[in-house]
């Protein structure tokens, strides 16, 4: 069965981050709380999504007595320049320049103090200070080359899936306002597809982080679940299906999913999506 | 009249050092005779020694009803101390935090032909007679385990739903408490496996198994009890 190989030390995935650091970045984004001015840029939503995703990557690998390298991580900025963020040092360009998720987990641009709710054990929540580590600050400049990261992702997933032809598959997960400027990404995100292990084809997930303030969608099935966004509309058709084993696991969340099911998200948390790659008995306690 | 007699067994999934192991056994010898399996969860920090913890205490206190196992589960959680490195990284404040979790199993036969069982998560109990599977509890069927079971965790305050079973047992009757992969693959193979093969034969079949993805590549921990003829 397609995408059923084990995620392990020994036979790690490898995730990509295409972030998107365009100047319309800089707009404010239509999911959140405040409204207008008052609300954060898009940028900034899109740092927090991908400190956020890095931070629940390495949990879900962390042990006592370290991190356990089931995922390679590669990120690719898209804005002024087209460029990997993140450099592997001199031992690990074995793993085609990705850096394996112990590096990463080790070395935050800084750990941030910040407030999370957590159950009070009598039905009730009350704050308590964590530490949040941080990686990346919001940039926002420029174009929209996301063709042109698309192709530089695709380059990577290559050297990957070179080194590593039997893993599960690379997961790639963009997320930008939508709107490319360098031609028709499709063609682009069809071409990354397409390159596969034996396990199966490269993931694309999309994370559209909007100014629109419709209403937020997750894992969709069909475009008639979509906001009226041409942007919305192209990434949905740009994103995989859900393999059956994320498929399963996003059922078991609760998630309402189809064949048809699609790793999109619109102005919607993504943290979900990372969350259905097993690599063990996860606590059903734990998100 | 003898205790019922044990065998034990176990193995780190593949690729991973036996220090590694998160499932643990423990057998109480003599009557009431007391057995444990616990698998402790990958995908928390500490559960190897919370899987330990657990299978000692239940050996110890034999907490033979889902009240009974409840009712411990509070002076377990307050006894247990991990071993926490003196410059904690951030992920393992986080995971310290989040607490370790496993799931448990144990058996408990009487002298009087009784039997009674409690579990917490998907490690399976199988009741053998002969060449014959009497019963699996609490799952009979190889497709109803997945990744997200409910385990008992060391920091939370709520009650885990304990679940609970008795029986009768005959003379030569034997039982098998098996970790999921190991009681997955049992159930959907030949169940009486464990009984039939020595030590090191059943841990071929199972590297085997492994090889072929018939068993998934986890840690495996199974008790075999041969109760008294």
């Amino acid at each position: 069965m397609a995408y059923s190989a084990e995620i392990s030390r020994t036979s790690p995935t490898a995730i990509l981050f295409l972030l998107d650091q365009s100047a319309s970045m800089q707009e404010p984004f239509g999911g959140a709380e405040q409204r207008g001015d008052a609300a954060p840029s898009k940028a900034r939503v899109l740092a927090d999504v991908v400190n956020r995703l890095l931070q629940n990557l390495i949990l879900r690998c962390a042990k006592e007595d370290g991190v356990r390298d089931y995922f390679y991580v590669g990120v690719i900025g898209y804005g002024e320049r087209v460029q990997p963020l993140i450099r592997p040092a001199e031992e690990y360009r074995v793993a085609g320049d990705l850096v394996p998720i112990s590096h990463l987990a080790e070395r935050p641009l800084r750990l941030e103090e910040r407030l999370k709710k957590v159950p009070d054990g009598k039905g009730g929540f009350v704050e308590q200070r964590v530490k949040f580590p941080v990686w990346f600050d919001p940039h926002a400049k420029n174009g929209t080359p996301m063709c042109q990261a698309l192709d530089l992702a695709a380059s990577m997933v290559r050297t990957w899936i070179d080194l590593h032809p039997h893993s599960f598959p690379p997961i790639v997960i963009n997320i930008t306002d939508g709107e490319a400027t360098d031609g028709d990404p499709l063609r682009y995100a069809q071409q990354l597809r397409s390159f596969a292990t034996d396990d199966g084809e490269t993931l694309l997930f999309n994370v559209h982080l909007s100014s629109s303030e419709e209403p937020a969608v997750e894992l969709p099935s069909s475009v008639d679940e979509l906001p009226r966004d041409e942007y919305a509309v192209l990434l949905f058709q740009m994103s995989s299906l859900l393999p059956f084993t994320m498929r399963a696991a996003a059922e078991q969340e609760g998630y309402r999913v189809t064949m048809d099911t699609r790793g999109f998200v619109f102005n919607a948390d993504p943290v979900a999506l990372v969350r259905f790659l097993e690599i063990g008995t996860r606590p059903s306690t734990l998100r | 009249m003898h205790a019922p007699l044990v065998r034990t067994f176990w193995l780190p999934r593949d690729g991973n050092a036996p220090t590694a192991c998160e499932d643990a056994f423990a057998v109480r010898p003599g009557w009431p005779f007391a057995a444990a399996v616990a698998d402790g969860a990958t995908e928390s920090a500490f559960s190897g020694a919370w899987a330990r913890h657990l299978v000692q205490c239940f050996c110890r206190d034999l907490p033979a009803t889902p009240a009974a196992l409840q009712q411990r589960l509070a002076q377990w959680r307050a006894a247990w101390q991990p071993d926490v490195p003196a410059a904690l990284p951030w992920y393992v404040a986080v995971k310290l935090e989040e607490g370790a979790h496993a799931a448990l199993l144990g058996l408990v036969v009487q002298p009087d032909g009784t039997w009674q069982a409690v579990a917490v998560g998907d490690a399976v109990l199988l009741h053998l007679r002969g060449n014959r599977l009497l019963a699996a509890w609490p799952i009979d069927d190889p497709d109803r385990f997945h990744h997200r079971p409910t385990l008992i965790g060391s920091r939370d305050d709520g009650a885990p739903p304990v679940e609970g079973t008795e029986g009768r047992w005959m003379p030569g009757d034997a039982f098998v408490l098996a970790t999921d992969a190991l009681g997955a693959w049992l159930l959907g193979d030949d169940p009486t496996l464990p009984l039939r093969l020595a030590t090191d034969e059943l841990a071929r079949h199972v590297t085997a198994a492994r090889r072929r993805r018939a068993l998934r590549n986890d840690d495996v921990a199974a008790v075999v009890v041969h109760c008294p003829r």
